[in-house]
């Protein structure tokens, strides 16, 4: 180096920089730079990112406040409906709006599953909730304004009963015809029932038709009642209100002692308020368990009683009373 | 004059002398120029290990920067973002769903109209001296009487005084019979040896006729366009009286769901209503037509297309 002249080392000295500078530049300025853009690229696409998110989170709040409010919709639509149906207490509220109104002589009640169109999505797919519909069909009768009336256990001629059954029946005997049972009852308390039940909860319980037609002297009133409820998968709401319909407001702590199965000749079950009922359903005479000479037996016996069952199963001594009573012939003349 | 090889040598002291002076300040110059390249070198070098420095930390800075936001992304405000937007995507189908089939059931309870329990009122009001009903069957559009009168005037003024009561929406048919003796009875029955049954002549009837009820219009919004039929909402139902005009108003727009709705097309009990007929409820915002019996109207949204300035 110190051989070289002063131009010579000026020289090297100059490529040593330029080498320096290039150098310097591609590995340093250049490479930086390309870095840089990168980067700078990077947080281009991360700030376009959060501004995505950004938006996206307004979107989330926009739905989460639709969400709600359709969720607030939907529990207003659910509860429009009736929650569940009950059949007992459907019932159960149909008697007694029926008796309260003042018409209480049933001919028949009975419940009817009523299909309701399926529900689609608009895409045209099945929704898997669903409307049901339970129709309550009645018959009442009116009175014929001469027949003493009952219904239920008033008046009372059961076992069980307060007055004795003969006492009441001797009361009652002469008022055929006369004050209250002249009257004609039944008719408007009957429409006074339907105007109840309609008014009830108009948008889930609607009186379907009425029919009213004479016949015999009273009239035979008939209405078929709809109530609609919803069987939903998944519902919002919870539906706490108590409606006379959707809850039991039937009696509780019901005596059972004397309920039985299968009704004898004769109830003999002391508990039952059938006791000492004689069984007038009895046209079936097969005897399956018997033997054919039993049966035989059975039958003359029935005759030789005139087919008195209290006799034949001597029901409280009946056939012993029988042959202590003096016949017509034999009773002494007074 | 002393020579050296021949050269004198006074004058080659002077001339030597030039010579060191004039190489002297040469190499004075050369080393002074010398000293500025180095220091331009040095300043140049310098330059440029401090643009490097300050690239470094501009690039650090940035880095940081881009930590900072990925760090903030990864941050509990964002990552979970997407995830949430498509679970409430979902959850917002599912609901406007449910929506759309709750609705569409109230829909189709709110179309069934109760028997109207004041009308055995009514008709026991109108039922002339002579006559009278054993028989009648009232279901939420229909009415059926039967009875009997001894003028076969009654019947229709029967029926005139339940029109006077706008009981029916139309003609009802009505039909009067002269009962026949033979139905009446034998004329044993009439006639005995202790009185004469002094019944009259009598027309047995029969009325049977379509009662008043509301019309129900239901109004259901639907996305125009998707792939899939998608609801705006669910089914809206309105009860109007036969024959009473109605309108649905500011139906040319509609906002669901935070994005605003431009009408599109309307379907009247699935029939597509005309262009021109379309372009005026269209301007005018309003639909308006005459309650003649159920409608089922579906508006078709499109959403807006944002226009530039210059476009």
């Amino acid at each position: 180096m110190s051989n070289l002249t002063a131009r010579e080392k000026a020289f090297m000295y100059a490529i040593t920089l330029l080498i320096i500078i290039v150098l310097g530049y591609f590995f340093g300025i250049r490479t930086l730079n390309k870095k840089y853009d990168e980067y700078k690229a990077e947080l281009n696409e991360l700030n376009e990112r959060k501004a995505y998110l950004d938006m996206l989170r307004e979107n989330n709040a926009s739905m989460a406040n639709e969400i709600d409010l359709l969720k607030e919709s939907c529990s207003e639509l659910e509860l429009s409906f009736i929650d569940k149906l009950e059949t007992e207490c459907l019932e159960q509220y149909i008697l007694k709006t029926f008796e309260d109104a003042g018409c209480p002589y049933l001919i028949s009640i009975t419940t009817v599953d009523v299909g309701m169109p399926t529900v689609t999505y608009p895409d045209g797919t099945l929704s898997p909730d669903g409307l049901v519909c339970l129709q309550i069909q009645v018959s009442y009768s009116s009175t014929d304004g001469y027949t003493v009336w009952q219904y239920n256990r008033t008046p009372d001629f059961t076992n069980g009963a307060e007055v004795p059954v003969e006492d009441t029946v001797t009361e009652l005997w002469d008022q055929m015809g006369q004050p209250p049972y002249d009257q004609r009852i039944g008719y408007d308390e009957f429409i006074a029932a339907l105007k109840t039940i309609n008014k009830e909860n108009p948008s889930c319980i609607k009186v379907n038709d009425i029919h009213v037609i004479e016949t015999g002297g009273q009239l035979t009133l008939s209405a078929n009642i709809n109530f609609y409820a919803t069987s939903l998968r998944n519902r919002i709401s919870v539906d706490d209100s108590h409606a006379a319909y959707t809850y039991w407001q039937g009696d509780t702590n019901v005596d059972t002692k004397g309920g039985f199965i299968g009704f004898p000749y004769i109830c003999d079950y002391e508990d039952s308020l059938w006791y000492g009922v004689t069984n007038n359903d009895l046209e079936d005479g097969s005897k399956p368990f018997a033997a054919y000479w039993a049966v035989a037996l059975f039958e003359q016996q029935l005759a030789e009683v005139d087919g008195d069952y209290a006799v034949l199963l001597n029901f409280e001594g009946a056939a012993e009373e029988l042959e202590t009573t003096p016949t017509p012939e034999e009773q002494p003349e007074e | 004059m002393a020579k050296a090889n021949g050269v004198n040598k006074r004058l080659l002291a002077k001339k030597d002398m030039n010579f060191f002076a004039e190489f002297t300040a040469n190499a004075a110059k050369a080393a002074r120029m010398m000293g500025y390249g180095i220091a331009a070198g040095f300043l140049v070098v310098f330059i440029v290990l401090g643009l490097i420095v300050a690239f470094l930390i501009r690039n650090t800075i940035i880095k940081a920067q881009i930590k900072a936001m990925k760090d903030l992304l990864a941050g509990p405000d964002y990552a979970s973002l997407e995830q949430d937007a498509a679970l409430l995507t979902e959850e917002l189908n599912e609901m406007t769903n449910y929506y759309f089939a709750l609705s569409q059931m109230r829909k189709d309870v709110d179309l069934i109209d109760a028997a109207p329990t004041d009308l055995p009122d009514v008709i026991a009001k109108c039922i002339p001296s002579d006559s009278y009903i054993s028989e009648y069957a009232i279901s939420s559009s229909q009415l059926a009487i039967a009875g009997a009168s001894f003028t076969y005037y009654s019947p229709v003024d029967m029926v005139n005084m339940l029109n006077d009561k706008d009981v029916f929406t139309s003609r009802p048919t009505i039909t009067i019979e002269r009962v026949d003796p033979e139905a009446a009875g034998l004329l044993d029955d009439m006639i005995t040896d202790e009185y004469v049954n002094v019944i009259n002549n009598y027309y047995s009837f029969q009325i049977t006729g379509t009662l008043v009820t509301n019309v129900h219009i239901s109004v259901s919004r639907f996305l125009d366009g998707a792939e899939t039929a998608t609801s705006l909402g669910g089914v809206e139902t309105y009860d109007v009286k036969a024959g009473d005009s109605y309108s649905l108003d500011e139906i040319g727009s509609y906002t669901y769901g935070g994005v605003t709705y431009y009408l599109s097309r309307i379907f009247v009990d699935g029939i597509q209503v005309d262009d021109a007929s379309f372009s005026l409820i269209k301007d005018s915002g309003t639909y308006t037509d005459v309650a003649r019996s159920n409608a089922d109207i579906k508006l078709y949204y499109a959403p807006v297309i944002e226009q530039t300035a210059e476009g």
